[in-house]
This record gives structure tokens, C-alpha cells and sequence, in this order.
């Protein structure tokens, strides 16, 4: 027993060794790819709640995504409020949002709500591009200003990189908490049996509702530092595809399964930048990918050992993902 | 109020072209449950291939059709062999993604030989009869006339012949459909064909007027499901029914409510009909 | 114990010989480049591509630059502002580039300058013509060598009034390209003749179908379209315009100055006036160089098309190598020292080209119009 804690709490020490040198090891190009892989990361696991838990397949993530960013860059362009006060309001402004898209997917059958999803978000998308009074519209939002501490701005890759891990791990520990938590157990009960769950008292609609709110707040979160680190934001950055790749990865990652959306999510990043060399013949390589994982691993990476990784997040005998 | 004619023409007959592409999606739907999202860029396939022949000559358009529809039809076939028909039991999602792969597939491969948009010649005829200040083309007349035979011969398919029978058993219970003979792997195929071959005439349909590109799938086939569910997606006449509406109402929505959301008019309609009545304005209940 | 530290220092003497003799031997200059390779774009930016694919080969086979070759490092965008940021993230400080000549797309472009701004990097953008990437941002390293919608605008809106018409209709795309020119015509409407347009409508690209916006226009009856988008979507105008009995002069800018546009508008388009970069009929040498591409690049699956090329060839042929020569060497700052002050004259051009304080291109406008089927010259406007 003391063995097996002392080699956790080594495992622990060198991971966040490793993490926190990151910076200085690597190129300024892979830092730039791994905080997109913290916000992705984000992003999903809030989908991962909404898909693996509550069973409500969404392909409209990239507008709560985006209601964040934007969210986020007015605030503090617009109202002059610091990143510290505007990252929360964005969450909860994409939050209300979620809110709003739970109320038609409660009267809308499980397969009919990705259409609903999708139209959702077009609506979404189609105000960012038109009220150009609020977004200003097809020009997008230049020049959001990089989130600061104590007057020290974090406007390199490096020290935007700490920002992100923080927020990540953050976010990591929240939906671990979430998803062990009574209503993490409330959740699979309604996706695997909605009626013997109705029948023991469980207010399914309460649940389902709080799925799409919490999982568009992890989304607006993720938008807000999207907006703070690239600080030029477009309608275009939020369109259907990027909702694609949100759900590419949480399927990826296998719905349910925390560290293989985490996995995932640094692989299909870290992919998508790195196969861009050859051209078109990505988009192929992509689809071809998406079209046989679904045949041969609908469940996705979670079903491969990821040992000792996985351990770290799971107490023995309570781990939901197996 | 010739204004108002013209809006209505130009709303039937693009409407005409999200009907037949709708009805993919129902054809689909109807046999196996499962939402086919390559759809839409099997609609673009087709007006590639048509493009294609059109371009070799302008001189023999009805042998081009046809070919077109039979190319379709085989990689309809191909796509099925491949993919689809080891998935097709699957869970919705996991056929949903598997089709978004497909359709990412077709359109960059299509990308590779044409990244450019590309005009069609002419086939349908450049002639525009005007009725005082009512200017409609003759492109307009082709469509809604091949839309309408579609749908009777669908109609006639599905009811009166032996296979498309088999079809609606299959679709209505598989295993006993099974169990009585009707050999259900032919019918996974032919839904698959026959739902691409409709989403090519579309495509072969739309090129003169609207031009081929790459990219034309995806807005198209969105909108072609929301009239799919408008309609009714259970229904064959329900779902052209539903084009027409959806394309009348943009356009009415563009002209007179405001050009800069007249695409919300679609997907507003979609999620109103999918929480009041997702069986479709002409749908049964299940 | 004495082992190790001797490995050791050999290890460091082997790796800063092997550092010096990267930087001893003549290493090629590398000049990065990023446009849409993909995705609607990809016929404008496999042109610029191309353009400057042809400048930097007539450049090595002159014996290159400082006495070394050039090398092209290009990223497809797709024309994605957020790609085009990884892309020119990647060209700075991966590839380490020397220098960045392109970018298409006026969202991609103001986007991916803020890179080259930060960190230090000569860009040369070829392909974005909204106003915002110079005006008021003080660039220190980002030059415009694409003459801005706003300029273009103005120009095209003066010879409109000039050719006497009086009620416009203005159609555009929603994206920034379509609104600045929206913006843009409408203000050299007032200031040049105190008019305002009949009637504004829009469109969003990907649309195929602008009955509904065509028959609104129709009903203010004007007497000339300024039409702001890209090239699908107005050459579909033109030829829907047609089909509803509008016969309207069409005025629009170089975005469409594309021979994709008369191939797919047909008669549709014919008699269009835009106001250009270039035009191959303007003087014998542009019609050679403008075959000279044609024929170095024919087996391509995308029409060449000069237009569209000759901003990065002529960025990277005449600008380019006289702001090395200028500065001597490739270091960055001289470079851009360089930059501020070079001039070059283009094929056919009565005055020389430079960029003016706010790193904006000063060239003469080239007005074009659509005659039998190819871009016909038809003026040239100095700059007012």
C-alpha cells in the first residue's frame, strides 16, 4: 500500500516537473499548439459531459465556444474590464446560452437533436457575422487585450502556456468532481435508463438541462481564452466545423472517458497542425480516419491501456470509464 | 406583385432542388434510421459528374444524365461496400460520424480535380420566357417537371414493385423481413444507391443556375434536411412538399423580412418543427 | 569522473562547430509564404503561389540574392484567420524564415500581421486589400504591396460619375472585402458627387441563389450596380441579373479581376469595369510576362491566371530584390529600412511604385473592362 502511494506521488511530481519545464524544452511552435490543446481540451470535456453522460449528442459546442470568445473580447474591449472579471461572466453568459438550447432539446428525440444542435448554432453564428453593431460583424475583433498579473502581461506563447495549464488542470479536476459526484451517477442513470430512472425520482429534466448548461460554461471558459491568446477573433473561427472537430475528439477520446478525451485532445491538436504539410490530402487523411475509427473503434482511444495515467484520476473500484 | 411572382418562382424552384435532396436523407431515414450526412456532398458528386460529362460535349444531354446517375449509383454502391454497410446497425451517432467522414472524403477528392467553381453549359437551354415583368427560366420549368416525375416514380417504386416493397418491410421490421425471405443486404445497398442517385439529379439539376463548387454540399444538404423534416422525413411527397415550402418561405423571408438572415429562415423552421411536430407537416406518427 | 567532464566538453566543441558551420556555408535565403491553397481561396492563392514561385526561379537562375539561392517555405491557410495564425506562427519561429511575402484574404491578413508585427518579421502581404491593415496601426514590420479597397473604391467610384450614371445600387458580400467596399464606394459617391445610393443589399458567400436581392434592387431602379464580393457569387449575380431582364453596368474592384470570373459569368459579364492591379494588354511586356506564366504553369489543375499572380511576382521580382540590395544583408531591420525607402517601376506603369508612411502601397490603378470574353485595358488612374 505505502509502495503503490509513494510511486502516485512520484508519477505526479515528475508530470508536473515535466509540465511546468515544458517552455524551455520546446520550441516556441510546439507551446503554441499545446495551449491550443489546453483550450480544445477544455472545450471537449465539457461536450464529453453533454455526449457521454447525458446522452445528448451536440454539434452546435463551437457557438457556446464562440458566445465566450465574444463574450469575453467585449468586455473587456467594450465595458474595459480585466480578463480576471471577464472569463467567468463569459462562462456564464455561454452558460445562459446552453440554457436556452436545453429547452427545445428536451422536446426533441435523441437522433433529431444534432439537427437541432446544428441549427442552433448556425443561428448563433449567422448574429456574430450580421449584428455588426455587438461583433462587428465580418471584420471580427482585433486587438483583445492579453490577460495580465500584477501589471505583467502574458503575451508570449510561454507565459500564456502557464495560464492555460492552470486552467486545464483546473478544469480536469472540476469534471472529474462532477462526473464522480451524485450528479455524474444521476446522469448515466437517466442515458442508460431513462425510465427506471424516472421511476426512482430522478427529475431527468433538471439533469439534462444542468448537462448543457455546465458543458456551455466549460465551452465559454475555453472561448474566453481563445480570444485573450489569439486576440483577433472571427465569425469564421466558430463555424459547423470546428463543432466537427469538438465532437471528432470527445468520440475520439471515447465520450466518457477523461483521460481519453485528454489524450485525444493533444493528438488530434497536435495532428491537425503537423499533417497541414500535406495539403489537401489531409482533409482526405481526416475523413478517411473518421470514417474507419467509427467502424473498427466507435468506442475510441478510452478502451486502449493508458495505465498509469489513468490510475492517477481513478480511485480503485470507482472508475466510471471502464 | 410581380415582384411577389417572381419571389415564388425563384422559391420554387430552388426548393424543387432541396426537395430532391431531402429526399435522400428520407429515403435513407425511412429504411434504416440512421441520418446520412454525406448527403449533401453526394448532391455536389453529382453535379461534378455532371459537369464533367457536360463539358466532354454538350450534344447528347439525356445519355449524359443517365450516365451520370449510373456513376453515382456505383459509388454509391462502393461507399456502401466500404463503409456503410458495416455500420449501418450501428448507434446514430456513430453512423453520423462516420457519414461526416464520407461527405469530408467525397468533397476533397472532388477538390483535388476541380478547386475551382465551374459554369455548366447550357443544357437545359439559355431561353427566359417573361410574363409582363415575371422572367422565368426555362431551367426553372426542367426542374420542377423532373422533380415531380421523381416523385411519381418513387411513389410507384416503393408501392408497386416487388423490391420496393421489400423495402418498406424491411424498414418496418427487419428481422422478420429477414426471416421471410427478403434478402435485407440488397435492400441496406439500394437504399444507399437510389438516395444518392436522387441527390445526383438534384446536383446535375442546380449546375446551370447555380454553377458547380467543391463546397456546395454542406448549406445545400442542411437545408435539404430542414425540409426533410418540414415535410416530413418519413414521407416521400411530405419531403418535396416541405423543399417547396422551405424554398418559398426564404425567399419570401429574403425579399420582404431581410436578405441579411434569410438562412436563419431555415434552421429557425428546422428547430420549430423538430420540438412542435417532428413527424413533419405531413408526417404520421410513428 | 575526469571521463564524463571530457565527454562533455567535446560534446559542447562538436556542437557549436557544427552550429558555426551552419551559418559558414551558403545557406539559401528563405523566403516564407502563406495563402489559401485550399478551400474557397485556392484559385486566387495557388496563383500568388505560382507568381511567386516564378520570381524567386527568375531570381536563382540570375544567380540569386547576396550570393545565395532562395528557397520558398509556403503554409496553406485555407484563407482561415485562426489557421493563418498557426501558419505564420509557424513560418517565424519554427521555419525561421527570413522574410514573409504573401498572405490572401483580407480576415486571414488581419489576422496573421499581428505575428509579423510582434516578433519582428518583414511581411509583404500580396492579399489582403481592407484599408485596417495599415491605416492607424503604425506597422513597423507589415507592408501593404496590395493597393486597398479604399483607394480602389474612390478610383472606381469617380469614374462611375464621370460616365454620367446617377442612382447606384450597391450589392456586397457580407465578409470584410465586401463591406469595405461598400463602405468605401459609397463615401467616393458622396465626396465626388454628393449621392447616395438607391438601395444597399447583401449576401453571404456560399449563397447560389439572390433572387430576393436582385428583385429588391430591381425595384429601386437604378442605373448602375458597384457589386463588392468574390468571384463566384458575382459572376452567379451577373448571370441571375440577366435572367430577370436587369441590364445594369456592373463597377466593382479587383477582387473579381480574375479570369474565373468571364469564365463562369459568360455574356453575363460582359462590359463589367473594375478597377485592377494589372492588366496583361497594358504594354508588350506585360502580354510576354503575363504568356510567360501562362505557359510555366499550364499543367496545373488551376486556371493561371496573371492578374492574380502578378501581386507576389512583382513583390518578389522588383520589390523584394532591391530592398536587399539596399540593405546588403538579410538582417530584418535593414531589411525594413529598406523596404521604407525602395521604389520600382512595374511593366507599363508611368510612375514608380513605393510604400508611403503607413507601409501602403502608392501605385497608378489599373481600370479594366470585360470585353469579349478577356480583361480589356481601358485607363489608367494616378493616385489622388
Amino acid at each position: 500500500m505505502k509502495e503503490g502511494r509513494f510511486q502516485r506521488t512520484a508519477v505526479i511530481l515528475i508530470t508536473a516537473a515535466l509540465l511546468l519545464s515544458l517552455p524551455a524544452l520546446c520550441g516556441y511552435y510546439v507551446v503554441h499548439n499545446l495551449i491550443f490543446a489546453g483550450i480544445n481540451l477544455i472545450a471537449v470535456l465539457g461536450l464529453g459531459l453533454l455526449i457521454g453522460f447525458s446522452g445528448q449528442v451536440s454539434l452546435g459546442h463551437a457557438a457556446f465556444y464562440g458566445i465566450g470568445a465574444y463574450a469575453s473580447a467585449l468586455l473587456t474591449l467594450r465595458l474595459g474590464l480585466s480578463f480576471w472579471a471577464a472569463w467567468p461572466l463569459a462562462g456564464i453568459i455561454a452558460g445562459i446560452a446552453g440554457f436556452l438550447l436545453a429547452i427545445p432539446s428536451l422536446k426533441v428525440a435523441a437522433l433529431y437533436l444534432v439537427m437541432t444542435t446544428i441549427g442552433f448554432s448556425m443561428i448563433v453564428w449567422l448574429i456574430m457575422l450580421q449584428w455588426s453593431g455587438l461583433t462587428n460583424g465580418p471584420n471580427g475583433i482585433i486587438g483583445i487585450p492579453s490577460p495580465t498579473i500584477a501589471g505583467f502581461a502574458l503575451d508570449s506563447p510561454a507565459k500564456y502556456y502557464y495560464l492555460v495549464l492552470v486552467f486545464s488542470l483546473a478544469a480536469l479536476w472540476l469534471m472529474n468532481r462532477i462526473v464522480k459526484s451524485s450528479i455524474g451517477l444521476r446522469l448515466m442513470a437517466i442515458f442508460d435508463q431513462e425510465e427506471a430512472a424516472k421511476s426512482v425520482g430522478v427529475n431527468t429534466i433538471y439533469f439534462r438541462v444542468l448537462a448543457f448548461v455546465v458543458s456551455s460554461i466549460f465551452a465559454g471558459v475555453a472561448g474566453s481564452l481563445y480570444a485573450h491568446y489569439v486576440t483577433f477573433i472571427h465569425p469564421e473561427n466558430f463555424d459547423i466545423w470546428i463543432s466537427v472537430i469538438f465532437l471528432v475528439t470527445a468520440v475520439f477520446g471515447g465520450q466518457r472517458s477523461i483521460p481519453g478525451i485528454t489524450a485525444s485532445s493533444i493528438i488530434l491538436t497536435f495532428a491537425t497542425e503537423y499533417f497541414r504539410v500535406f495539403g489537401q490530402y489531409r482533409m482526405i487523411g481526416y475523413g478517411i480516419f473518421l470514417a474507419v475509427c467509427m467502424i473498427y473503434f466507435p468506442e475510441g482511444i478510452s478502451k486502449l491501456k493508458l495505465g498509469p495515467i489513468s490510475r492517477i484520476f481513478s480511485k480503485p473500484g470507482n472508475n466510471p470509464s471502464q | 406583385m410581380e415582384s411577389l411572382i417572381q419571389t415564388i418562382i425563384g422559391g420554387l424552384s430552388i426548393g424543387g432542388i432541396y426537395g430532391l435532396v431531402a429526399l435522400g436523407f428520407t429515403i435513407v431515414y425511412r429504411s434504416l434510421y440512421v441520418i446520412n450526412f454525406a448527403q449533401g456532398d453526394v448532391f455536389m458528386v453529382g453535379s461534378f459528374l455532371g459537369w464533367v460529362g457536360f463539358s466532354l460535349t454538350s450534344r447528347y444531354p439525356v445519355p449524359i444524365f443517365f450516365g451520370v446517375l449510373v456513376a453515382g449509383g456505383v459509388i454509391a454502391f462502393i461507399t456502401t461496400f466500404l463503409i456503410y454497410k458495416k455500420i449501418h446497425r450501428a448507434d446514430h451517432l456513430t453512423f453520423a460520424i462516420a457519414s461526416i467522414g464520407v461527405g469530408i472524403v467525397m468533397q476533397n477528392i472532388v477538390r483535388m480535380f476541380s478547386p475551382d467553381a465551374k459554369r455548366y453549359p447550357d443544357v437545359f437551354g439559355d431561353k427566359v420566357l417573361s410574363i409582363g415583368h415575371v422572367y422565368i427560366s426555362t431551367q426553372y420549368i426542367w426542374i420542377l417537371g423532373i422533380t415531380l416525375a421523381l416523385i411519381v416514380l418513387l411513389q410507384l417504386f416503393f408501392y408497386k414493385t416487388k423490391f420496393g416493397k421489400a423495402m418498406r418491410a424491411v424498414s418496418e421490421n427487419r428481422d422478420m423481413a429477414s426471416l421471410l425471405g427478403i434478402n435485407v443486404p440488397q435492400t441496406v445497398y439500394a437504399t444507399f444507391v437510389i438516395s444518392s442517385v436522387v441527390g445526383a439529379v438534384g446536383g446535375i439539376l442546380i449546375g446551370p443556375i447555380y454553377f458547380f463548387s467543391f463546397d456546395m454540399g454542406f448549406m445545400t444538404g442542411l437545408k435539404a434536411f430542414s425540409a426533410a423534416i418540414l415535410g416530413g422525413i418519413m414521407s416521400v411527397p411530405g419531403t418535396l412538399i416541405g423543399g417547396f415550402i422551405l424554398g418559398v418561405t426564404e425567399n419570401l423571408g429574403g425579399v420582404y423580412v431581410s436578405s441579411d438572415y434569410k438562412d436563419a429562415i431555415a434552421f429557425g423552421l428546422l428547430i420549430f418543427m423538430l420540438m412542435v411536430k417532428p413527424t413533419g407537416l405531413f408526417g404520421k406518427k410513428k | 569522473m575526469i571521463r564524463k567532464k571530457g565527454l562533455l566538453i567535446a560534446l559542447v566543441v562538436i556542437l557549436s562547430l557544427g552550429m558555426a558551420g551552419v551559418t559558414i556555408a551558403a545557406d539559401p535565403i528563405k523566403v516564407g509564404t502563406l495563402m489559401a491553397l485550399t478551400g474557397p481561396g485556392a484559385a486566387f492563392g495557388t496563383n500568388m503561389l505560382f507568381g511567386l514561385q516564378m520570381a524567386i526561379d527568375d531570381i536563382n537562375a540570375g544567380g540569386g540574392l547576396l550570393g545565395r539561392k532562395i528557397e520558398i517555405i509556403s503554409i496553406d491557410d485555407a484563407a482561415q484567420p485562426a489557421q493563418s495564425v498557426s501558419a505564420i506562427t509557424r513560418l517565424i519561429h519554427q521555419d525561421k524564415v527570413d522574410i514573409i511575402i504573401g498572405g490572401w484574404g483580407s480576415a486571414t491578413v488581419l489576422a496573421n500581421f499581428k505575428g509579423a508585427e510582434k516578433a519582428g518579421m518583414p511581411y509583404i502581404e500580396c492579399g489582403g486589400s481592407n484599408p485596417r491593415v495599415t491605416r492607424g496601426n503604425n506597422n513597423q514590420w507589415t507592408f501593404a504591396a496590395l493597393q486597398n479597397d479604399e483607394k480602389q473604391s474612390k478610383v472606381i467610384s469617380k469614374l462611375a460619375l464621370e460616365m454620367g450614371y446617377k442612382r447606384f445600387a450597391i450589392l456586397h458580400d457580407r465578409n470584410d472585402f465586401g463591406v469595405g467596399g461598400r463602405d468605401e464606394f459609397s463615401k467616393g459617391l458622396d465626396e465626388y458627387g454628393k449621392l447616395k445610393p438607391v438601395v444597399i443589399e447583401s449576401y453571404q458567400m456560399g449563397d447560389k441563389d439572390f433572387n430576393a436581392q436582385l428583385i429588391k434592387i430591381r425595384d429601386a431602379k437604378p442605373d448602375a450596380l458597384g457589386l463588392f464580393g468574390t468571384l463566384v457569387e458575382a459572376s452567379a449575380i451577373a448571370i441571375q441579373m440577366k435572367k430577370l431582364g436587369m441590364n445594369l453596368p456592373i463597377f466593382s474592384m479587383a477582387g473579381i479581376a480574375n479570369v474565373n470570373y468571364i469564365r463562369l459569368g459568360g455574356e453575363a459579364v460582359e462590359g463589367t469595369i473594375l478597377a485592377s492591379h494589372f492588366n496583361r494588354h497594358l504594354s508588350p511586356e506585360t502580354e510576354a510576362w503575363a504568356k510567360r506564366y501562362e505557359e510555366k504553369f499550364k499543367q496545373s489543375s488551376v486556371i493561371a491566371d496573371p492578374t492574380s499572380a502578378w501581386m507576389s511576382y512583382s513583390a518578389a521580382a522588383n520589390c523584394f530584390p532591391r530592398a536587399v540590395k539596399m540593405a546588403g544583408s538579410m538582417d530584418k531591420t535593414k531589411i525594413r529600412d529598406a523596404l521604407r525607402q525602395v521604389k520600382w517601376r512595374e511593366y507599363g506603369q508611368d510612375i514608380d511604385n513605393y510604400f508611403d508612411k503607413e507601409h501602403a502601397i502608392v501605385k497608378e490603378t489599373i481600370i479594366v473592362q470585360v470585353k469579349n470574353g478577356d480583361f480589356a485595358f481601358l485607363k489608367k488612374m494616378k493616385p489622388f
